[in-house]
């Protein structure tokens, strides 16, 4: 079941706290949130477009956008909502036009001369190399099935899978509402498993 | 085929579902075999989502957003002074460019200027075909006086001419 905060329970939100002292002036307080969600907005960014240099482009951008939020901050709900409704919309819209810019299909090369998307995923750091190049081809594999998946319904499986953001958190990052998210998140996994299938029942993932 | 569960399927997995929405499934799944197949499969690729391992963020984030905040700043103000020079070049241009009051502004119109404007006017030239259309029947009307006149002497001239010989 999903879990409705308190109304008003946002205010006592650490992160939300260091936003409203960076409103105030306060440098380091801004810092402190880069290094708080850095990690988790690198990573949905990172899932959704398959690129290392592009994710941190975007990552980058989603701090900007709150640095500049500064001087009209007023908390109207967790800092983390604003982060990952921002994250969202910047994943949505410019990752979506700069795809439609370099007019990249997902079996092609990205870009002139570069590798496929999967290629670019980095994974599986702590397996021992012998598995590296198993680990990668697994990746691939499922990069590929994941980047088949309609936009929103992609990014709804990103908060859902790796940030474990409930059906309500998700609707308020993607401002829309619980049963919207229940049919984005059904249509992901339906397509997801149809994808991946085949690997599945031939035990290669 | 396809069970109409299915919908509901992967919130019931995720612990999305009411109570007796949950049993329903439950329920359904205990008696459906291609159902509790595809539920296997739902899991199965959801977990197979952790082989997206990501690597950490830059850790020097921080710093590179400050840059370029600095950065967005300083387009934004030359920008903004460029479009006020650009303002007040354009301003000096045109002031520059009117005429001043005590040294260009005419007292009288030309008369040339007059006549230009009455001929270039449609209406006017309209009016000064048809006044010499006007001319030209009055034209006729005094050459055919004329011949009338003339004719009128001929035949005076005719009858004093008859006179005469009678007389004679």
């Amino acid at each position: 079941m999903t879990s409705e905060r308190p109304r008003g329970d946002y205010l006592s939100d650490p992160d939300t706290q260091l936003m409203v002292r960076f409103a105030e002036g306060d440098e380091r307080a801004f810092d402190r949130i880069v290094e708080n969600f850095r990690n988790q907005v690198f990573g949905i960014i990172h899932r959704y477009v398959g690129d290392w240099a592009a994710a941190e482009d975007c990552s980058q951008e989603v701090f900007l956008r709150i640095y500049r939020l500064k001087s009209s901050y007023t908390p109207t709900a967790r800092l983390s909502t604003l982060v990952y409704r921002i994250t969202t919309n910047l994943c949505l819209n410019v990752v979506r036009d700069a795809s439609k810019r370099q007019a990249v299909s997902l079996d092609a090369p990205h870009g002139p001369e570069g590798p496929p998307l999967g290629a670019t995923l980095e994974h599986a750091s702590a397996e021992a190399p012998g598995d590296a190049l198993e680990a990668r081809e697994r990746a691939e594999m499922v990069w590929k099935a994941l980047s088949r998946i309609p936009d929103r319904q992609r990014i709804a499986l990103i908060l859902h899978r790796f940030e474990a953001l409930s059906y309500a958190e998700i609707a308020q990052a993607l401002e829309t509402n619980v049963d919207a998210v229940k049919a984005l998140l059904s249509r992901a996994r339906q397509s997801l498993a149809d994808a991946l299938r085949a690997d599945l029942e031939a035990g290669n993932l | 085929m396809a069970c109409s569960c299915r919908e509901t399927l992967v919130a019931y997995l995720d612990g999305e579902l009411s109570t007796a929405e949950a049993d329903a499934v439950r329920i359904h799944l205990e008696a459906c075999e291609d159902c509790r197949e595809y539920a296997r499969l739902l899991s199965r690729s959801y977990d197979a989502l952790r082989y997206l391992d990501v690597p950490e963020a830059p850790a020097d984030m921080a710093a590179g957003i400050r840059a370029r905040a600095r950065r967005r700043s300083r387009v934004v103000f030359a920008y903004s002074v460029f479009a006020v020079a650009a303002a007040l070049a354009i301003f000096a241009i045109v002031r520059a460019a009117i005429p001043r009051g005590d040294v260009l502004i005419p007292t009288a119109v030309p008369e040339n200027l007059v006549l230009a404007e009455s001929s270039s006017n449609g209406d006017d030239a309209l009016d000064q075909m048809e006044l010499l259309g006007d001319i030209d029947l009055v034209a006729d009307v005094d050459v055919v006086e004329e011949f009338e006149m003339l004719a009128e002497l001929d035949a005076i001239m005719d009858v004093e001419f008859s006179d005469r010989e009678a007389t004679i």
